[in-house]
């Protein structure tokens, strides 16, 4: 008690100095118009500074849903796409045939399912990815796994909540891969060497491909939609003179080592024409 | 003793009125963005005893400065500038310390210190108290020329006022 009352003593003045000073400017703010005014609009000012700056941290925070809701809608843009590259083929095909849009969009409609990336390897020989969409989301297996310039993989197995994709990157993958603008095709295969360059075999010689020519997915396949671009052509193996086949190496556009969102291809004919495929086997 | 106290507190009270009742009346324009106070009330602030406590001086000012803004209608503003000058006084006091020291049961004034020490101490104090005064009552440093012009003015009739006062009375404690 006798040393509060020294230091009192002794601090005393400070302190009855910052009450009485405190004191004092409450009384200008809360009853002086002016002063009230410009301290009102200073408040505002450090307040609205400070929120900027706290909305600039948080953002970061959020990001992950503007994440989430972009990959959303990219997916219904490349469904589109999809829609609109279906629509041009028809078109192409028989100009005096009267196609109408809708009727095309019964055809085959294309939905993609945007997913993440949980798990990536690209050092084995069988590679494999694990998505966090599963059969809740609608993924089921044999789906294929795009980007918007190039083909991931496609599911094998599929869990309520997470899918596995065997990456294209696989020992045992054989995605089907045509020339641009042509319909010459071939599949292509990973050599397991380098993550960008995949070899695309049983191209027919007579397709005259040449360095340079973009690859895009051929549609045959019936997991992949056509025309995604996949890689352009870094050169080609002429050397097997008895064969009428190229090997083609194929450099990939996407870096499937550094991948974050993807999107899964659903295909609402895809189980009808799979069943008549099978059907045409077993005839 | 008694007496000390008796003197400080009529001339709290004579100084309170003075400043409220007459002084807050001469008020006038000195150009189109400047004006003038005339502040006197201070002077009780400068003369308290050199031994009173300093949370005595600090809450004697506040309590003077206060009733000023009564009759100012501007709550705070004094208040918060006499708190500061009774803070401050110590300071400026030591700056201004004589070879020997003081004698603490003296109080600062010419009669005591001597013409020359006096309009030193009530100088400086008067120039923090009306810099103080007009600094919040702008409540922005935006207007730092005209917070300064209005200081300089004002502390000229100020002290001219204080000044004469202490040629009258002359007080010595």
């Amino acid at each position: 008690m006798r040393d509060l009352l020294l230091l009192f003593l002794r601090f005393g003045g400070v302190l009855l100095f910052i009450i009485l000073e405190a004191f004092s400017f409450i009384l200008i703010v809360q009853f002086n118009q002016e002063q009230r005014a410009i301290f009102d609009n200073s408040w505002v000012n450090f307040t609205a500074t400070a929120d900027e700056k706290l909305d600039y941290i948080f953002k970061f925070a959020t990001l992950g849903e503007v994440n989430d809701s972009l990959a959303a809608v990219n997916a219904r843009l490349y469904e589109e796409v999809f829609l609109y590259r279906q629509a041009m083929e028809h078109l192409e095909e028989d100009t005096l045939r009267p196609y109408y849009l809708d009727s095309l969009l019964m055809d085959t409609v294309y939905q993609l399912i945007p997913a993440k990336i949980i798990r990536n390897s690209i050092s084995e020989h069988h590679n494999y990815l694990i998505l966090d969409k599963g059969s809740d989301d609608g993924v089921t297996a044999n789906m294929g796994v795009v980007l918007d310039n190039g083909i991931v993989g496609v599911t094998s197995s599929v869990g309520r909540r997470h899918a596995l994709v065997m990456s294209i990157l696989h020992r045992q993958a054989r995605p089907s891969a045509s020339i641009k603008g042509t319909n010459y095709f071939g599949s292509l295969r990973w050599e397991e060497k380098n993550t960008r360059e995949l070899l695309l075999e049983n191209v027919p010689k007579h397709a005259y491909p040449s360095k340079g020519d973009t690859i895009v997915s051929s549609g045959y396949s019936l997991i992949f939609p056509k025309d995604i671009p996949i890689g352009t052509i870094q050169s080609i193996d002429s050397s097997d003179g008895g064969s009428d086949t190229y090997k083609i190496l194929v450099k990939l556009f996407a870096d499937l080592a550094s991948l974050d969102r993807v999107y899964v291809v659903k295909k609402s004919t895809q189980k009808e024409q799979v069943e008549l495929v099978q059907q045409a086997q077993n005839e | 003793m008694n007496n000390i106290v008796l003197t400080n507190v009529f001339r709290f009270l004579g100084l309170l009125l003075f400043q409220g009742l007459i002084l807050r009346r001469i008020e006038f324009d000195a150009g189109v963005w400047s004006y003038i106070h005339i502040l006197v009330y201070p002077l009780f602030i400068f003369l308290l005893p050199l031994r009173t406590p300093r949370p005595l001086v600090i809450f004697s000012a506040f309590a003077m400065g206060i009733l000023v803004d009564l009759f100012y209608y501007s709550p705070g503003i004094h208040a918060s500038t006499a708190t500061f000058l009774g803070f401050i006084r110590p300071q400026v006091l030591s700056w201004l310390e004589p070879r020997g020291g003081y004698n603490v049961n003296f109080s600062p004034t010419r009669a005591r210190f001597g013409d020359n020490w006096f309009l030193r101490y009530s100088a400086i104090l008067l120039a923090i108290h009306l810099f103080f005064y007009f600094s919040v009552e702008a409540f922005t440093f935006v207007f730092i020329g005209r917070i300064l012009l209005n200081t300089l003015m004002s502390f000229v009739l100020s002290f001219f006022f204080i000044f004469g006062y202490m040629r009258v009375f002359d007080p010595l404690d």
